[in-house]
């Protein structure tokens, strides 16, 4: 398949803008000229390695990756699962798709204290970013497999193709880059709710106690470096995911 | 394998009747042709026999357990997999039968490329090879040769007819020189007296 260039690079992050942007931070951070209201960015990366000389710091990230990392997987597996179902029977799909519309709609501060009545604040991030990733991967993934090109399947029916060879070589290339792109949109989320889940339940030792922590303090430039390291964690997770995505892919369609 | 006795067949899209009342008979072990002009229902009846698609009326009888084998009209190859791979995933033949059937089809390097990076011409003749080599007890050919330059196609319908010799055969074809070359034992004129 031949792809058509528009002429212009993929876009990515063009540093000179993100020095600009340090810039600019720096002068509002000068002209305020209080941290505790904004941090300049140079305070900022001296608390962010001071805190990473820290077992604190390690700990709190190993905390909040793991349960939201898990959520996340939970997710997409659930997500697959269901929308599977959906594709492949019509009652399925009646059945989950009022259960995905709901969760969909509930603001995630609600069910965060929702879920709070139900299980401790330790597992709170791992229900969450569930809960929020899940109709993202249900919604894309049903998208995809109702997108698989009709006339293949047919020619599959004809030729009596095994139903693993079906999967591999015509669902799985026709479906996943809806996948791809739902983990993509999805993984962002998942950070956000899970961390957000974190600040309101403030389970110990996890990055979100250590944010509320930050600010009950009005420790500014702890707050803003810990944001720095959610930020970097979550891209490089997302980095990571992603690449491990396009692994599978290859291995499958191979 | 019996003869396929098609009775009454008929179907309509809304208001257009594609089959009316359409009645034939098929040889078992030899070649028929379906000619026709555009809309006639020649891929419509292909998709009735295939099980693709149901009549609105009447019956086909001698499909049950039969293994079919098409070469559609539209390639329908899987864009990101290989020639070969296409052929043999379908197939369930061995790499070596199906490279085999794709070089006498002229394809040599190309097999190991990606079916989307292939030629028209090219990706025609991989979906030949892959009706071809397949099990099957009678092949239905919608138009087969299209796209193909001459020389290339007198080679391809050489092999074809020298792979399908006493089998069922059914060839769609708008081309009478594409008909003849395989001396069908009938013809079917689809959108005509037969209809």
């Amino acid at each position: 398949m031949t792809s058509i260039s528009n002429g212009r690079k993929k876009s990515g992050l063009a540093w000179w803008s993100v020095a600009v942007w340090l810039c600019i931070w720096q002068l509002a951070a000068m002209a305020i000229g209080r941290n505790v209201l904004l941090a300049s960015p140079v305070l900022v990366a001296r608390t962010l390695f001071a805190l990473a000389g820290t077992r604190t710091f390690y700990s709190a990230v190993l905390f909040s990756l793991t349960r939201i990392a898990l959520g996340f997987f939970i997710a997409c597996v659930l997500g697959l699962a269901l929308a599977i179902g959906s594709y492949r029977h019509r009652f399925f799909e009646q059945l989950t798709e009022p259960a995905i519309r709901v969760i969909k709609s509930i603001p995630v501060a609600s069910f965060i204290i929702l879920v709070l009545v139900w299980v401790s604040s330790k597992n709170l991030s791992v229900i969450i970013s569930l809960l929020i990733v899940l109709p993202v991967i249900y919604s894309n993934t049903l998208e995809g497999l109702r997108r698989t090109d009709e006339k293949l399947l047919e020619m599959a029916r004809v030729f009596r193709v095994r139903p693993l060879q079906k999967v591999r070589y015509i669902y799985v290339p026709q479906t996943f880059g809806y996948f791809k792109s739902g983990c993509s949109i999805a993984l962002g989320l998942a950070w956000k709710s899970g961390i957000a889940a974190e600040v309101i339940g403030m389970p110990l030792g996890s990055m979100g106690e250590q944010l509320y922590q930050s600010k009950v303090f009005l420790d500014t430039p702890q707050l803003m470096a810990w944001t720095v390291a959610l930020v970097a964690l979550s891209f490089a997770f997302e980095k990571l995911v992603m690449a491990l995505l396009d692994l599978a892919q290859g291995r499958v369609e191979r | 394998m019996n003869d396929i006795i098609i009775r009454n067949l008929s179907l309509s899209f809304g208001e257009k009747n594609v089959l009316k009342d359409f009645s034939a008979v098929i040889p078992a072990g030899k070649t028929t042709c379906v000619t026709g002009p555009s809309g006639s229902g020649k891929t419509s009846l292909t998709r009735i026999l295939c099980g693709l698609a149901r009549p609105d009326s009447g019956t086909v009888e001698g499909m049950q357990g039969v293994r079919t084998a098409v070469v559609f009209q539209e390639d329908r190859l899987c864009p990101n997999i290989s020639a070969l791979t296409n052929v043999c995933f379908v197939a369930s033949v061995t790499k070596a039968e199906a490279s085999e059937a794709l070089s006498r089809l002229g394809l040599g390097q190309e097999t190991l490329q990606i079916a989307g990076t292939l030629s028209g011409g090219q990706l025609r003749r991989v979906a030949i090879a892959r009706a071809l080599v397949s099990d099957w007890d009678v092949l239905v050919m919608d138009e087969p040769f299209k796209g193909l330059d001459e020389r290339t196609k007198f080679s391809v319908m050489e092999w074809v007819r020298e792979k399908s010799r006493g089998k069922t055969v059914i060839l769609i074809s708008h081309d009478n020189s594409e008909c003849a070359f395989f001396e069908p034992e009938k013809t079917i004129s689809l959108g005509s007296v037969d209809q």
